[in-house]
């Protein structure tokens, strides 16, 4: 699963601390989501689309392997 | 978790009793077995009991508590150390029985070893993350 992650978290000048912090989860995650080392529950998707203000079609896209 | 009643700060207090209580375990084990291979012969004492129980209710008191911050890659670091604990168990034992099939061990002691090793495994799994 592809994510923009880095992307809007870069238009926001937000740190992955930072978002961390809003979502709840360590910055650990936020690392391993942006490097597609681990896929996020619906759940956390929906927070980090929340705290990012985009879409969350837009931010997590299928990958063809998925 | 919902059985991960009891707060944070519980986690340190298991730790601070279960490792010393942990070490004085193996040391007392050594001990035995080094006396035991020279023909003496060991009845557990009261101590033993003690620490043998001071290490059970050290891991429920960690298990009970809660995560400083809980989510989901936490979750999955924690689920692939218990599995590198177990195939790490199901091997060693392998291991041993292929070298000496005689060979045995206390349940409580390899169940103490697979603590120590997944505590160990997953502190370095998790601040191996670059950052």
């Amino acid at each position: 699963m592809k994510n923009l992650i880095r992307v809007e978290r870069a238009r926001l000048e937000m740190s992955q601390i930072e978002l961390a912090k809003i979502i709840g989860v360590t910055r650990q995650t936020i690392y391993a989501i942006e490097k597609g080392k681990f896929t996020p529950s619906v759940i956390l998707a929906f927070k980090l689309a929340k705290a990012l203000k985009v879409d969350i079609n837009y931010l997590f896209t299928l990958d063809e392997t998925d | 978790m919902k059985y991960q009643f009891l707060p944070h700060y519980f986690k340190y207090i298991a730790l601070i009793s279960f490792i010393p209580v942990g070490v004085i375990s193996i040391i007392n084990g050594w001990n035995e077995a080094h006396w035991t291979a020279n023909g003496i012969t060991f009845q557990h004492s009261e101590f033993e009991f003690l620490l043998t129980l001071t290490t059970l209710i050290s891991i429920i008191i960690y298990a009970l508590a809660k995560d400083k911050i809980f989510d989901d890659y936490i979750q999955k670091i924690r689920m692939e150390s218990i599995y590198l604990v177990f195939f790490g168990t199901l091997v060693y034992i392998g291991i041993r029985l292929i070298i000496d099939k005689n060979w045995s061990m206390e349940a409580s002691t390899l169940c103490f070893y697979q603590i120590v090793f997944y505590l160990l495994l997953n502190k370095v799994r998790k601040n191996t993350l670059p950052d």
